[in-house]
């Protein structure tokens, strides 16, 4: 299992540069909303979903399902990669945050900007489990990945909107609990769906 | 005789193929020859035995175990394209593999490539078509597997490379508890390394049996189109006219030239023998 996670973290090796770039980009141009730290996180979040792209391309769950590794295995580890590269995108979005929030670069103080971070990681997580799913059930990680693209954008734009009347009738932190509710049970549905799939699919 | 495969009534159905009820043992310590043209069912067969295929029906045991009890780590692999990750080097495949195979041996890994002239630190994109079917062959002899099961291993190499890759399964077919199944469409590959041969055609089997009693009894019967047509139906798998002569593929090719001294009857190849059961008519 670490083996597969680790294959994902090396392959993704190559985009984080990019990221990184575009990670800053963004951050510098979202520093005085707390949807900066949240695209920060986001963006990182989504390397997870590139190495489902790579897999693809060569055919690697071929490979590893013909080396004895059980596909429920290679579902599950697909998901902890893709959990570590939230936690990684969590992180960045923080490190961003701080030091914008200690530079004077940012009027958000510290805290907006965690809660930020902490939707980005809720949003990624949730998507993360969509993509791989899609992925599975469709064989094309392209257009798990512009599915995903649009769940990420409906679930944002409901973050948006009904934000303001949630927080009012039972409070922001009571909303950051219902999502990640939400979340871990969109993870649990995506993983089981995602293990069906594999396990009834010619590789 | 133990069986390192035992195929019962295998289906297969996708599209417009299928495979309907194959039965198929492939003994230990064995080299078996996979030959048949392309979409002959071939790459499904060996897609099955690894459980990357999913069988409609059917069963399958591995070393005497059923198919979901089997240790399938014991089998190694090598397809027709390269699977692995196109931006990592022979180093850290080596790596990932060590994480994957309890049986990995990356001195055996390294040796392999520095066999076929490979550099451990160039990334897969860079080798050539040829290099990366190595690659495979390395990682599949690296995890000391007990059942090698090669889809075209030979694909995209020159003369050279294939001697030495046929030198590399007779070293691995000195240990008596190895299997081999090569599929191939270079049948002088297989004429020189299998001892059994299995044809496929149109997802079955058309003709098995061990190597040399086949090039023994099959022969190419040539000769006018009456003299070819008087030989009895029951020696003949195949005929083919051309403009100039017509041929029949024969069962008992001694048999037929004693009974028939009109025709010229040649010993046949595993390529002719393919040939005519694929474009021959059945008489």
């Amino acid at each position: 299992m670490m083996a597969l996670v680790s294959k994902d973290l090396y392959s993704a090796r190559s985009g984080i540069g990019v990221i990184l770039l575009f990670a800053v980009v963004f951050g510098v141009l979202f520093r005085d909303t707390w949807t900066g730290p949240m695209i920060v996180t986001l963006l990182f979040a989504n390397i997870g979903n590139s190495t489902l792209t790579w897999d693809e391309q060569c055919q690697w769950n071929t490979f590893a399902v013909s080396s004895g590794i059980p596909r429920r295995t290679l579902v599950l580890s697909k998901f902890q990669s893709g959990m570590v590269f939230v936690v990684v995108g969590a992180v960045v979005g923080l490190i961003v945050s701080a030091v914008f929030a200690y530079s004077g670069f940012s009027d958000i103080p510290l805290d907006q900007s965690i809660q930020g971070v902490a939707l980005g990681a809720i949003v990624s997580a949730a998507v993360m489990g969509v993509t791989v799913s899609v992925t599975y059930w469709t064989g094309d990680s392209a257009k798990a990945q512009y599915l995903s693209i649009g769940v990420m954008v409906v679930i944002i734009i409901a973050l948006v909107a009904g934000s303001t009347i949630l927080t009012d009738l039972i409070g922001a932190s009571s909303i950051l609990v219902a999502m990640v509710v939400l979340a871990v049970l969109m993870l649990v549905v995506t993983f089981t769906l995602s293990v069906r799939k594999l396990e009834s699919r010619d590789l | 005789m133990d069986n390192a495969v035992e195929i019962r009534g295998l289906c297969k159905r996708r599209g417009d193929f299928s495979m309907e009820g194959l039965d198929l043992e492939i003994p230990t310590g064995y080299v078996v020859g996979l030959i048949g043209e392309n979409g002959a069912g071939k790459t499904t067969l060996i897609k099955c035995i690894t459980g990357a295929n999913i069988l409609d029906s059917g069963e399958i045991r591995l070393f005497g175990s059923p198919f979901a009890e089997a240790d399938r780590s014991r089998i190694g692999v090598v397809f027709d394209e390269c699977k692995f990750m196109q931006n990592y080097d022979g180093t850290h495949l080596s790596k990932l593999m060590s994480g994957i195979f309890d049986r990995w041996d990356d001195r055996v890994f390294s040796e392999t490539m520095s066999g076929y002239g490979i550099p451990m630190d160039k990334k897969i994109k860079e080798y050539s078509r040829g290099m990366r079917m190595k690659v495979q062959v390395a990682v599949a002899m690296a995890h000391s597997p007990d059942l090698l099961l090669m889809d075209e291993p030979t694909a995209g190499m020159d003369p050279a490379a294939r001697d030495e890759f046929l030198d590399s399964i007779r070293r691995y077919m000195e240990d008596e508890g190895h299997t081999a199944v090569i599929s191939s469409h270079i049948t002088s590959d297989l004429e020189r390394i299998a001892d059994y041969i299995v044809f496929m055609h149109a997802g079955r089997i058309a003709l098995s049996g061990p190597k040399d009693d086949i090039l023994e009894s099959y022969g190419i019967a040539k000769g006018s189109a009456s003299a070819v047509a008087a030989i009895d139906r029951d020696h003949v798998v195949s005929v083919r006219r051309d403009d100039y002569s017509t041929s029949a593929l024969v069962r008992d090719r001694s048999g037929v030239a004693e009974a028939y001294p009109e025709l010229v009857v040649d010993p046949a190849s595993l390529e002719d023998i393919m040939i005519m059961m694929v474009r021959g008519e059945r008489p």
